[in-house]
């Protein structure tokens, strides 16, 4: 076993595995070792367990033998956020609330997981409850980003994001409420798509912002997040918001790339704001996109400016309610010191729960209260219609949106924690697509000079996962070449 | 319109929240900060627009009557800081309206 198996697609361990060039015992051995010498620094994972990963990878070894081959990434470790339950494992979503937790069912996406013969290697690190854009939110420490480790990772899959780009394993799963799929993806330079509301089952994911939640997979290529996009979706009855549609085999259809899709461009995602490396290393893609004699289309989409805000009453108001679940009765952490029983919801959540998610609870309870519902929620919740309706308009004139994931590259720790707007403003390019339910993906589209990865975001129309698939593979091919 | 540490107070206790003097002074800035960034949205006009309450749009999907193994009752407590009998344990809840039981 002479391979570096970090530098190999999944798809070719895949295949190595499928031929018995060796085996998916040895393959998740190779990534444990990575995982025990490189997470004392990085700080992906927040468990993992040799034992657990290994016996699966024992059993889809002898299914290999039996020549019983469920999915073309069969026998490859894949990371799951640790806001997914895997039976047995334990699922903290980086609380101290849910320390001690032990997950006692599988996630609809872990059993589809399973079935595909992938082996979970372990939880990755994130912002307490998804709660965050730099990872930094995280009770069990912030995830360090693999390609400079004095910048953050982003958020709030930081540690599947990491996980992936330093080699750790090359598969992960994250979810995206406002970007937190599109981001650290952006910011560690790995490809990651948050498809549709609806394509894949939330059964067993967490709740954070239930009309906005979706799950998202990272990969160390196009091709290989397409593959395991397939694995993933479908329909599942434990969840009523996930759809019955067909779920196309993603990676056959890459090669058209942008042949005959026309790419609108935004003027709102290129204004004030956005960092001159960022802009240029975009601008470059749509010059070569031009080159390529693909159709660009000016767009306009005039609600962008009003979507973090409405983003942010909408996703802490739907939080404040579903975060109501941690009382220190069923599950999680349980104050010492109760007296009474709204002393053993208090203290047990107001112990647990770490700044930035008690402040987005009172955030959230403030714009539901009685008197200022009218005002923030509701009016939110019309001004959601609009930007929807801008995508759906923006959509009669193009096939795809074209645009960068972040305004900035990788900051600094520390950079944006003093103030937590300066913190959701890094969400701008990214929270308006999860308002209106349309896939989005981040694919790295160059560096900056100090080697930075920039990312560049596709954003779809609902359901149409392809076209954002083979956008982000033609830019890929593109920069390869370039 | 600017929260006050009375707003705070409020907001804690429905929310079950509680903080010290010092959290309450960050607390305090940041949402106001925060909520005068979203008064950007009172500048739309929004007569005549629907709320937008879900993506979907579909009706609640109805699935065969028939009965499925849940969740067990072991698993189902096998979290829980304190149980007792096969029971989730809390505080007395009722308080007593005088000292005799």
């Amino acid at each position: 076993m002479d391979s570096d198996f970090e530098k190999l697609k999944a798809r070719e361990i895949a295949a190595k595995i499928h031929s018995r060039v060796i085996s998916s015992v040895e393959v998740t051995k190779y990534f444990l070792d990575r995982i025990e010498s490189l997470n004392p620094e990085i700080n992906a994972f927040i468990s993992f367990d040799h034992e657990f990963a290994l016996s699966q990878a024992k059993r889809i070894d002898n299914r290999i033998g039996s020549n019983d081959i469920t999915s073309p990434l069969m026998g490859v470790p894949v990371a799951i956020k640790d806001n997914i339950q895997v039976s047995g494992l334990p699922t903290t979503c980086a609380s101290r609330i849910l320390s001690g937790y032990k997950a006692v069912f599988d996630a609809g996406l872990v059993e589809k997981i399973k079935r595909a013969g992938l082996v979970i290697i372990g939880k990755t690190n994130l912002d307490e409850f998804a709660m965050g854009s730099s990872n930094e939110y995280s009770y069990y420490g912030p995830v360090k980003n693999p390609i400079d480790n004095t910048k953050v990772s982003g958020g709030s899959s930081g540690g599947s994001a990491a996980a992936v780009a330093g080699g750790m394993v090359p598969l992960a799963i994250g979810s995206d409420t406002g970007g937190s799929v599109r981001l650290p993806a952006a910011f560690c330079g790995v490809p990651a798509i948050r498809p549709s509301y609806g394509r894949i089952s939330r059964y067993g994911l967490v709740a954070f912002a239930s009309s906005l939640d979706q799950i998202g997979p990272f990969a160390l290529d196009v091709t290989d997040l397409a593959m395991l996009l397939s694995i993933v979706s479908g329909y599942d009855y434990r969840d009523s918001t996930s759809i019955n549609v067909p779920i196309p085999d993603y990676a056959s259809i890459l090669k058209s790339g942008l042949n005959g899709l026309r790419v609108g461009i935004p003027k709102e995602y290129f204004g004030d704001g956005i960092e001159q490396t960022v802009r240029l290393a975009v601008n470059d893609v749509i010059r070569h996109l031009k080159n390529d004699n693909v159709e660009l289309v000016d767009i306009s989409l005039p609600t962008t400016k009003y979507s973090v805000a409405v983003y942010y009453v909408i996703a802490n108001a739907e939080a404040s309610s579903n975060l109501a679940r941690y009382d220190g009765v069923r599950y999680g952490y349980r104050s010492d010191s109760i007296e009474s029983l709204f002393d053993l919801y208090c203290n047990s959540r107001s112990e647990g729960f770490g700044q930035e998610v008690k402040r987005r609870i009172m955030l959230g309870t403030y714009v539901l209260s009685a008197g200022y519902y009218d005002a923030y929620y509701r009016r939110a919740m019309k001004v959601r219609t609009l930007i929807r309706d801008d995508f759906n308009r923006a959509f009669e004139k193009c096939e795809l949106i074209l645009s960068p994931t972040s305004p900035s590259v990788a900051f600094d720790f520390g950079e944006r924690l003093v103030d937590p707007l300066k913190m959701y403003l890094s969400d701008i390019y990214t929270v308006a697509s999860p308002l209106a339910g349309i896939p989005a993906m981040s694919v790295p589209c160059g560096k900056d000079p100090s080697g930075l990865p920039i990312g560049l975001q596709l954003i779809g129309k609902r359901f149409d996962e392809e076209s954002v698939l083979q956008g982000a593979y033609h830019i890929e091919r593109m920069m390869d070449v370039v | 319109m600017a929260l006050t540490y009375d707003d705070i107070d409020k907001i804690a206790r429905l929310a079950r929240l509680k903080h010290t003097p010092e959290e309450k002074r960050k607390l305090l800035s940041d949402l106001n900060k925060i909520l005068e960034y979203m008064e950007i949205i009172d500048e739309i006009d929004i007569e005549g627009i629907d709320e937008m309450s879900h993506i979907t749009h579909q009706q609640t999907p109805f699935r065969d009557d028939v009965v499925k193994t849940g969740l067990s009752q072991k698993d189902a407590l096998s979290n829980a800081p304190k149980t007792q009998d096969g029971l989730f344990v809390v505080p007395k809840i009722i308080e007593n309206q005088d000292s005799t039981e």
